[in-house]
């Protein structure tokens, strides 16, 4: 059994289902996201986790307790809210201090308490100041310190990085994690951005419509996604529809409706002949070259070229589609490239995805 | 253009103040009639007011009905303008009608169903509500709560919209109960509309006639029926005196809103509410 145990939890509202039977084990001290849309249900989960809303049907249970009929104030659950949901009334230090006072901790304990973790958050220097008179990152911090200050079983973050500006958000993730992994504070994050999911998380929920389409660690769900959606969720993908022509030990052979031929080795294999397929290519995992290379190419033209200083983003023209390349910055593979340029389009069968679904 | 706009506006504040103007000077004579200009300068008329037993007695009893109907009307109101903010349920719009309809209502129509319930009652069945509250203190005090609470509900409502219902949230995520949520943060936070409410509610109270005037006899009175029954029957300048009193009373009242208004800048309510908002 582990820490945390949500089961068979649907909630629907005005007869519209917003879940529809999710299940999620969290052991206890891990970061697990909720990566996905607006609309996939993964603000509502955190909503039921913290009791602010409860669900239709399902049990949820935290360290061994059944916890769904219990009220908000007795689950002994941290929030962060997205808009960090700061007492406008109260400066920082009564902030961070509110939970302690609601526990009865004794006023020394609690000061050392409220000094402590916001030396940890690096805002010591800030405790009598008012919230209003804070930036962005460190009001999100006064939220986090308050949020952790009181040892909460669980803590639950809704899209708590998202508002703020690029640099300030990957700055924060780091810390978050750092902050996160010395107080061994069991942790579930939703975010839409899959960068944040990725950099910050043990596991990945990805979710869709309401349900866990897929739930892995980073490096599972980036190169095994069971499918398009789940592919597609983390990171930029091509994908094709195909046909299954052949399966071996040692890989699938698939072909496009027009007739090309495209293998691959990525496990798992576990595709059969006649079987409908989706081919998955990363634009990173595909290369142009000028002439006919002797491995697996198709025939393509460029249609532009944009360059973002680590990487050249490139659009080719190729099976009947615009496929999205993706190219080394400081690289020599364009080298007098220009669009309308006839090249070859190339890759490795050991980066080729084969995905149930369709495109 | 701008002299004329000038003249208006000095014409139309003089125009609003006037009666103020007159009254207060009035009552400030040494003769024994209302006059304009005063005929010399005293507080006799004053000394007067305030040893004469009947006038004792009336701000006595406004005073009694005032406080209470503040207070009865705060309270209701806040837990109506709390539900009809926070909450959605089936008829919604019909409670706010509800909520509004005293100032809507003509005080005489108001008056007059106030006399009938609180002086005879109605009965329904078995069931009798009201009667012989005509003329007793806890009678002007039903009367001028239903008068006097749209007030707070409207402006705890306004203040209860700018407070983020998160803020209970995540004081209930701390462990703080749904009372206790209210008590440190969201009470805090609505503490100005609510001040405003209930220095209206209190004035509300404190000079109206018309309703009184239905609920009140000889043995038991309030300042404003009283200055309207002297105007009618003689021209005493303890009832100027009177008046006086009584306008410096609403003022003082509004010095209370305008203060509570002062209030929003987060910086003044800082001190009082951050130190209970740990210790308790």
């Amino acid at each position: 059994m582990s820490y945390l145990n949500v089961s068979s939890l649907t909630k629907s509202y005005d007869g519209t289902a917003v879940l529809n039977g999710v299940d999620l084990a969290v052991d206890r001290g891990e970061f697990v996201s909720l990566l996905g849309p607006s609309g996939c249900g993964k603000t509502t989960i955190l909503r039921l986790l913290a009791g602010f809303t409860h669900a239709d049907s399902g049990h949820v249970t935290l360290d061994g307790d059944r916890i769904e009929g219990v009220p908000s104030h007795k689950r002994d659950i941290g929030f962060v809210f997205q808009d960090y949901a700061l007492f406008p009334h109260l400066d920082v230090a009564h902030n961070v201090a509110f939970g302690l006072g609601r526990r009865k901790v004794p006023k020394d304990e609690s000061r050392e308490r409220v000094d402590r973790i916001l030396e940890v958050v690096q805002l010591s220097r800030f405790a009598n100041r008012h919230t209003s008179q804070l930036s962005g990152g460190q009001r999100q911090r006064v939220a986090l310190a308050r949020a952790m200050v009181v040892n909460p079983r669980l803590l639950l973050l809704d899209e708590s990085l998202s508002a703020l500006d690029k640099k300030m958000r990957v700055d924060m993730q780091v810390e978050l994690r750092e902050i996160q992994q010395t107080l061994g504070i069991t942790t579930i994050f939703v975010t839409h951005d899959q960068e944040e999911a990725m950099t910050m998380s043990d596991r990945i929920a990805v979710m869709r419509t309401g349900q866990i389409a897929q739930l892995g660690t980073p490096t599972e769900i980036y190169h095994q996604p069971i499918d398009g959606y789940v592919a597609r969720s983390v990171g930029d993908i091509n994908l094709l529809d195909a046909l299954v022509t052949g399966a071996s030990d040692r890989g699938v052979r698939t072909r496009l409706s027009d007739g090309t031929q495209i293998d691959s080795t990525c496990p798992p294999s576990r595709w059969h002949s006649g079987d409908e397929v989706t081919v998955g290519i990363r634009p990173q995992d595909l290369s142009i070259v000028r002439q006919k290379p002797a491995c697996a190419s198709v025939r393509a033209e460029v249609s532009y070229l944009s360059f973002a200083g680590t990487t050249w983003n490139i659009g080719v023209e190729a099976l009947g589609r615009l496929l999205k390349v993706q190219a080394d910055g400081n690289g020599e593979m364009l080298q007098g490239v220009s669009a309308g340029d006839e090249v070859w389009l190339t890759w490795e069968p050991r980066s080729v995805h084969v995905l149930g679904g369709s495109a | 253009m701008r002299p004329v706009s000038t003249v208006v506006t000095t014409l139309t504040v003089i125009a609003v103040m006037m009666p103020v103007l007159v009254v207060a000077p009035m009552s400030l004579t040494t003769g024994s009639t209302v006059q304009f200009p005063p005929d010399g300068l005293s507080l006799k008329w004053y000394e007067a007011a305030l040893t004469d037993p009947v006038w004792l007695d009336r701000i006595w009893v406004s005073l009694r009905v005032a406080v209470a109907v503040t207070v009865l009307a705060v309270v209701i109101g806040t837990m109506a303008a709390y539900a009809l903010v926070r909450f959605d349920f089936p008829g919604k719009g019909l409670v706010w009608a509800l909520v509004l309809g005293p100032l809507v209502v003509p005080l005489v129509v108001l008056g007059t169903g106030e006399f009938f319930v609180l002086a005879t009652g109605w009965s329904l069945g078995p069931l009798h509500f009201g009667g012989g509250l005509a003329g007793t203190v806890p009678g002007l005090i039903l009367a001028h709560t239903v008068l006097a609470f749209p007030y707070p509900t409207v402006l705890v409502a306004t203040s209860l919209r700018s407070v983020d219902a998160n803020l209970e949230r995540a004081a209930s995520s701390l462990g703080a109960g749904p009372f206790q949520a209210f008590r440190l943060v969201t009470l805090p936070l609505i503490l100005p509309g609510l001040v405003g409410g209930a220095v209206f509610a209190f004035l509300a109270s404190w000079d109206e006639v018309v309703v009184a005037s239905f609920l009140t006899n000889s043995q038991v009175s309030t300042v404003p029926v009283g200055i309207f029954a002297g105007l009618n029957q003689t021209l005493d300048p303890t009832a100027a005196a009177i008046s006086t009193l009584l306008l410096l009373v609403g003022l003082a009242a509004l010095v209370v809103a305008g203060l509570a208004g002062r209030m929003r800048s987060p910086s003044r309510s800082a001190e009082p509410t951050t130190a209970s908002g740990v210790n308790s």
